[in-house]
Parts: structure tokens; sequence; C-alpha cells
């Protein structure tokens, strides 16, 4: 499956400059889009009849109506799904076989593309279904549920079942659970095994993990590890000072400071408290929560800035953080973006304005995610042709990958006033040619691009990512063409 | 050629009898796994029938030495160093023919395993006449409890504590240390300067756990919300190497039976080691009855 997505995300991916493409080749990209398949000879006679009779319009969205309510556009949705979250994707959730469990989060994606729930319910929901063996017990979500719903709950009548059928080849029983709509403890698929298993928890990250996780899903926002390399002696230093709640009276902040910077050069860094005046108090919300759900919601807060201003609110638990993450406008913007991405193509332009009408339209369809790709898939954006791009054009996108990893750190760092913010990867840099070479100049110098970064600046010493040799070749080449711009326009000579 | 033939010939009649032996019927031999007042058995439609016995050693007393590495609410009080201590015992599990054709046979052991078992895996069994006394803490300083939250009763409440592990994340198919196991609303009573662990309401295990959730060999960590509302964690570093001694050395011994009691009670600290027996047994018995 992941090559035809490869397939598919390239061409998309290749319309830098386009023309509108013919009905025909409208037809084969949306039969290839939803069902990865181009179409039958049959649909084929029927799109001519349709054409013929000048009746194309209602036939194509009569072919989108089915194409997004069958099984095989579900299943991709899932794969997309799943890859976003970073699970295991594969798991085949309309045909559960011994091998292949399919638990509440699996469960919970597939209501929202069947029944075209809001999109929302990823962080909203409060039913769960899913498949129950005797034989997986303890992969099943029957106990992880149980835990907070009947504490009491004993397995008794499980082994009696259990050794009594053991020759008979049972197969799964899908269960259903639900929580009180105002329940605190329960948030969409932030409460799923799978989303807990795939973001584990130690005592020294704090379900920083999580949140980390909840960030770059629900609001767009990449927070990158940096996390220095360290002794066992070290670690404890790291869970005494970093960033305590309080501190003796008999020490000034300045000498906590010098503490801090001495014990904990990770803690210090401005670049990790940016991230971690984020994470630490998302965490809280999984504070209580521990390997399964705790029976106490956790408070927390959600914690970011907007255009340099600082965004806190103080939730009571991760259910009333998923309810303030979907009304935040760089959510919509966030999820309206990833369907762009999905349906339309990352690196094809929108402007402002363009965003704008799609939030709109998000919005207008109570974010129900088929009505949404439905809309998409019959934008002009979708219908262009894609044009291979050329080479100065995939040149900078290469770059604007690599250079978009600064930004991920560095956007929060505004603390810092000797900290430049601005976004590496928002190509080109300004009109003024002059300007221009002085933010190259002052990149080659900070990464030490002449020599492949041995006396570099950054990325910092600390961080877990460091330029690859292959990175640096890349940068190098795109300096050389004269850092060219998305569409291929040398910025400099 | 000829044994391409032969080949061709040999896959051609397999095909055949493979296709005739799945149109053969077999009768589902009867064993029957059942439970009543007297325990668990299994029983045979040729009148034989085997018993779950268990024998309980004496408990010995375990101590794990615990050191806090992080209270994140105080982080600047003095860390202090706490001891589990813990009843412990060897349960021997054993299935014994009750009834048998062969009188020669009754009384004697047909299948056995073991678990090494506790206060917190017993809790709920009021049935066993060996009794474990509650796990406790002791601690060098109680000033870490000064934030807990209280009982109507007292007791000072730990909403969770967990412990870490070393194993295979199944999404990502790392090795890598994460909370595994976890107990929820844990009441600790102050006595006798031991902070004793009163009752647990609920517990989570991502595997078949066997032990405490809170008996870790690497961190285990406390978290409770404060009387200020604030989620607090307190961590300790934890060493299980004296407490597996104490628990291997009296591992390895004979099985008195005249001390062996029925099964009365099985939790899921027990369950896996319980199912496992049973199941391999009805299994092997249904294969013996098998025409």
């Amino acid at each position: 499956m992941k090559p035809l997505l490869v397939v598919f995300s390239f061409l998309l991916g290749c319309s830098a400059s386009a023309q509108l493409a013919t009905d025909e080749y409208y037809f084969r990209k949306l039969s290839w889009v939803f069902k990865q398949q181009i179409p039958s000879p049959a649909e084929n006679g029927e799109f001519k009849e349709a054409k013929a009779n000048n009746n194309l319009e209602a036939f194509i969205k009569n072919k989108i109506q089915t194409y997004s309510s069958q099984n095989a556009f579900h299943k991709k949705m899932k794969i997309l799904i799943d890859e976003n979250f970073r699970l295991q994707t594969g798991l085949d959730f309309l045909r559960s076989t011994p091998e292949v469990y399919k638990g509440a989060y699996d469960y919970l994606i597939e209501d929202i593309l069947k029944n075209n729930l809001p999109w929302d319910n990823l962080l909203l929901a409060k039913n769960y279904s899913y498949d129950f063996t005797i034989d997986r017990m303890y992969d099943s979500d029957r106990i992880f549920y149980q835990n907070i719903l009947n504490a009491s709950y004993k397995r008794d009548d499980d082994l009696i079942q259990d050794i009594s059928f053991s020759d008979v080849s049972k197969p799964n029983i899908t269960e259903s659970v639900g929580f009180d709509p105002k329940d605190p403890r329960v948030a969409g698929v932030l409460t799923t095994r799978r989303f807990l298993m795939r973001y584990q928890n130690t005592a020294l990250n704090k379900n920083r993990r999580r949140a980390a996780a909840i960030f770059r899903n629900f609001l767009c926002d990449d927070i990158v590890a940096a996390i220095p390399a360290k002794t066992n002696d070290s670690e404890k230093d790291d869970f005494d000072i970093l960033l305590p709640e309080t501190r003796p009276q008999s020490k000034t902040e300045q000498q906590l400071r010098t503490e801090l910077k001495k014990n904990d050069p990770h803690g210090s860094l401005p670049g990790c408290m940016a991230c971690h005046s984020k994470l630490d108090p998302m965490g809280k919300v999984f504070g209580l929560s521990a390997a399964g759900l705790s029976h106490k919601a956790s408070p927390g807060a959600l914690v970011y800035k907007r255009n340099g201003r600082e965004i806190n609110i103080p939730v009571t638990g991760v259910a009333e953080l998923a309810e303030k993450i979907a009304q935040q406008p760089e959510y919509i913007d966030c999820q309206v973006n990833l369907f762009w991405k999905w349906f339309i193509g990352q690196d094809v332009p929108k402007s402002a304005a363009r965003h704008q009408q799609l939030v709109e339209q998000f919005e207008k369809g109570d974010r129900r995610p088929i009505d949404f790709i439905t809309f998409l898939v019959q934008t002009p954006e979708f219908r262009t042709r894609p044009i291979l791009l050329t080479e100065n054009q995939i040149l900078a996108r290469k770059a604007g990958k690599i250079l978009k990893r600064c930004y991920d750190c560095h956007k929060d760092q505004d603390l810092n006033p000797q900290m430049k913010t601005w976004d590496l990867s928002d190509l080109p840099y300004g009109e003024d040619t002059a300007h221009r070479l002085a933010l190259i100049r002052q990149l080659v110098h900070a990464v030490d691009l002449e020599n492949n970064g041995e006396r570099s600046r950054m990325p910092p010493k600390e961080s877990v990512w460091k330029l690859s040799p292959q990175e640096f070749e890349t940068l190098k080449l795109w300096i050389a063409e004269g850092a060219p711009d998305y569409s291929g326009r040398r910025q400099v000579e | 050629m000829n044994v391409l033939i032969s080949t061709i010939i040999f896959f051609i009649s397999w095909t055949v009898s493979a296709n005739d032996s799945q149109q053969i019927t077999v009768p589902a031999p009867a064993v029957r796994f059942y439970q009543d007042s007297s325990g668990y058995h299994i029983a045979t439609n040729d009148g034989r029938e085997i018993t779950a016995y268990e024998y309980v050693k004496t408990p010995k007393e375990v101590r794990v030495d615990l050191t806090q590495i992080e209270n994140t609410c105080e982080p600047y009080q003095e860390p202090v160093k706490c001891q589990l201590i813990m009843d412990m015992a060897p349960v021997h599990y054993l299935l014994v023919w009750n009834k048998h054709i062969d009188p020669a046979k009754v009384g004697t052991v047909v299948d056995q395993d073991k678990l090494t078992e506790g206060w917190y895996s017993d809790r709920l069994n009021t049935q066993r006449e060996v009794r474990f006394r509650n796990d406790r803490l002791s601690c060098t300083d109680y000033a870490w409890t000064s934030e807990m939250r209280r009982s109507d009763n007292g007791s000072f409440i730990a909403d969770a504590w967990a412990s870490e592990l070393m194993s295979n994340n199944k999404e990502t198919d790392v090795t890598e240390n994460f909370t595994d196991s976890s107990a929820f609303e844990v009441l600790l009573r102050l006595r006798a300067n031991e902070l004793e662990i009163e009752s647990v309401k609920s517990d989570y295990s991502s595997r078949s756990a066997t032990f405490a959730p809170y008996l870790s060999a690497q961190v285990s960590n406390l978290s409770f919300l404060s009387v200020k509302n604030r989620t607090c964690q307190i961590s300790f570093q934890s060493n299980i190497t004296e407490a597996l001694a104490v628990v291997r050395s009296s591992y390895f011994t004979d099985i008195d039976m005249k001390k062996i009691v029925p099964v009365k009670s099985i939790n899921h600290f027990r369950y896996r080691t319980l199912r496992d027996l049973f199941r391999n047994k009805v299994n092997s018995l249904k294969s013996e009855l098998m025409p």
C-alpha cells in the first residue's frame, strides 16, 4: 500500500506550475485517489455516456459520493491517519483476523470515516468499541477501560469460558463502552491504548512525548527533541533542576540559573525551555495516567505562542484540553492543511485568501471529513494537471525541508532577543537582494557549511538532530545554484 | 520425466486424500472444565476428574530499597530513602487426580506450575488460609506526603503508583524503558512509622503481570493530585536484587502434599499460570480421548 501512496503523493506534489486537466484525466485521477485503481471499462463507458449527454457534472458528483463511501477509500484514509499518528499502518480494520487486533483507536477512526462524523471526534469522542478475544485478553481494550469503569472487575468468568471452549475457534467479539459526555478523563484517540502505548511514558519523560504528539498532530507544531548526551550521574541533576515549580527562598534566580547551566545544559538552553514551556503543562493532563487510565482527571494547560503572544489556557484534564484544542484557530488551520497535503499536495501553494476559503468550507461542513474531501477534489487545484518540477524547484524543496527543521526549534524562542526567529524554509527571503544575501550568509556561517559543520553553532551540540553529510551536500548545492526559491528563481547571483 | 510424473501422481493422490480427510467429522471429546464450591475441576466422560490445588509456602519478608530521584512538587526537599517491605511466598499450583479408573493414581499430581505471590496479588482472596501482611513503605522521612490528599479515614491517597520496565514497544518495535504497570488510588496509612498500603482501587498492566504494579526493577513512580490541585510525581530508583535472592532461595523445595488445599480464587495475577495449566491439560485429555 505504501508505494502506491508514495506515488500518489509524488504525482500530487509535482504541480508547481500546472494546467487544467481534461475531463478524462480528472475522472481517472478521482478513481485513483479514492480507489487506488483506474476506472473500470464499465465506468469509462458510463463516463463517455454522461459526457455525451452533457451530464458530466452530476455523474462526477455521484461518483465522488460512491467512491468516498467505499471501504477501499476508508482503508486508505485509515493508513494516512495512522501514518500521521506515527502508528503502525496496515492493520486491516475492515477484516479482523486473529493476527490483527482492532482496538478502540481503530474503531473510532472507522466510525468517523464511515459515518462522516465531525473530524473533532478524534479529540472529543467518548464512546469506544473494540474487539475482544479471551486469547488476546492482555491486548484487549476491555481491561484498559474496565480499569476506570469497574475497579472490581474479576476474570473468573473469562477463565471458565476460556478453558471450556478452548477447542473452538472463537471469532472476535466487538464490545462497546461509553463514558458520560462530560467525563473529564476521556478524550477521543488521546485516551486509547494504541496512542498511549505508541507514546510511552517514563518518570523522566513526564508525558512530554505524548504532549509533543498532540502538538504535532493537532496543531501542526513540530517539536524537535534536543536531549544532551549525558552520564548516569548527570541524569539525577536533570530530575532536580529541570523547570522546578518551586525553588528554595535561599537561592536567587541568578544562582539557580547558574546551577542550571552548570548541571543541566538541556534545561538551560533557550531552545529547550521554549519547548518545555509548552510540553510540560500539557503533559500534566496525563500525569496520573501512568500505564493505564486514571480514575481522576489531572489538571494541566494548553500553552503555546500565537504571533509571539503566549496563549495559556488552564484545563481540568485531558477532556478539556481536547475541547480547547478543537477551538483554536491553529487546530483548524492544521487540519485543513492536513487534508490539503493529502488530497492536493503539500507543496502546492495556496494564498492566505484561498486558505481562508478552505477554512470556511471546513467549518461550513461541520468539519466532517468526507464533506471536506468531496469539496477538495472538486477544486481547480485538484483538477489541475501536474507538470514535472525543474531541477531548481526540486532543490528548493529539498533545502526547504531541511531548513524547516531549524524553524521547528526556533519558532518559540523569541524570549531571547538575540535569537532570530525567521522561518528559513519560507522562500524567498523577501524582496531585497542584500537582505537575502545577509540571511544566507548567516545560515552558511551558523551551520559551518564550508567545513560540513565542524565548527557549527547550529544545530546546537545538545540537539539530537544533526545535519547528515547528504543534507550538507544538498544545502551546498542549493547555495551554489543561487539558493532558488520554490518557483526555481535564484535568490542571489 | 519419470520423476516429474511420480511427483504429479503423488501430489494428486495427496490432494485427494487431504480432501477426503477433511470430510471426516470427529465428535468432540467430552472433557469438561467447571467450577463449583469445592474449586476448579476438569472431568472426562470416562469418569476421571482432576482438581486444582495450591501449596502456599510460609511467606518471607522481602525488602526493596527505594531511593528517591525526584519530587516534582518539592524539588529541593532532601531526597528520602525508603524500603518497600513485602511478604512473599512461592505458591505451587497443582492439578491432582481426584477420580481415576486406576485407584493408584488418585491423589497423584498430574501437572504443576508455580508463582511468587504476595499481599498485592492475594489481596482479593478471602478464602486462602495463609495470609500475607499488607505491603508497606518504611522511609527515612515522610515530609514528601505533606501535600497528599487524605481519604475520609485519614489515609494518604496516591492516585497512581507505577513501575517502569524495559520492553518492546509494539507500535514502533523499539525496545525502550516505559511505564508498564500501575496501581490506582492506593491508600497509604501511617502506622508505627511505616506507610501501610491499606487498599488499592484498581490496577492495569499492558502485559500479564505477576507482581505488584509498584514493584519495579528500575524506576517506581508515585503520582498524586496534591491539596494544592497540582499533580506531583515522586520517583524512586529501586533495587530488587536482594528481594529476588530471597524469593529464589525458597523456590526449590518439596511440596508437603498434606498441606495442599483446593484453589478457590483466580485473580488476574495468577490467571495466566492457571489458564495455561488448565488449557494444556484439557487439550491433552481431549487428544487422548480422540477416537
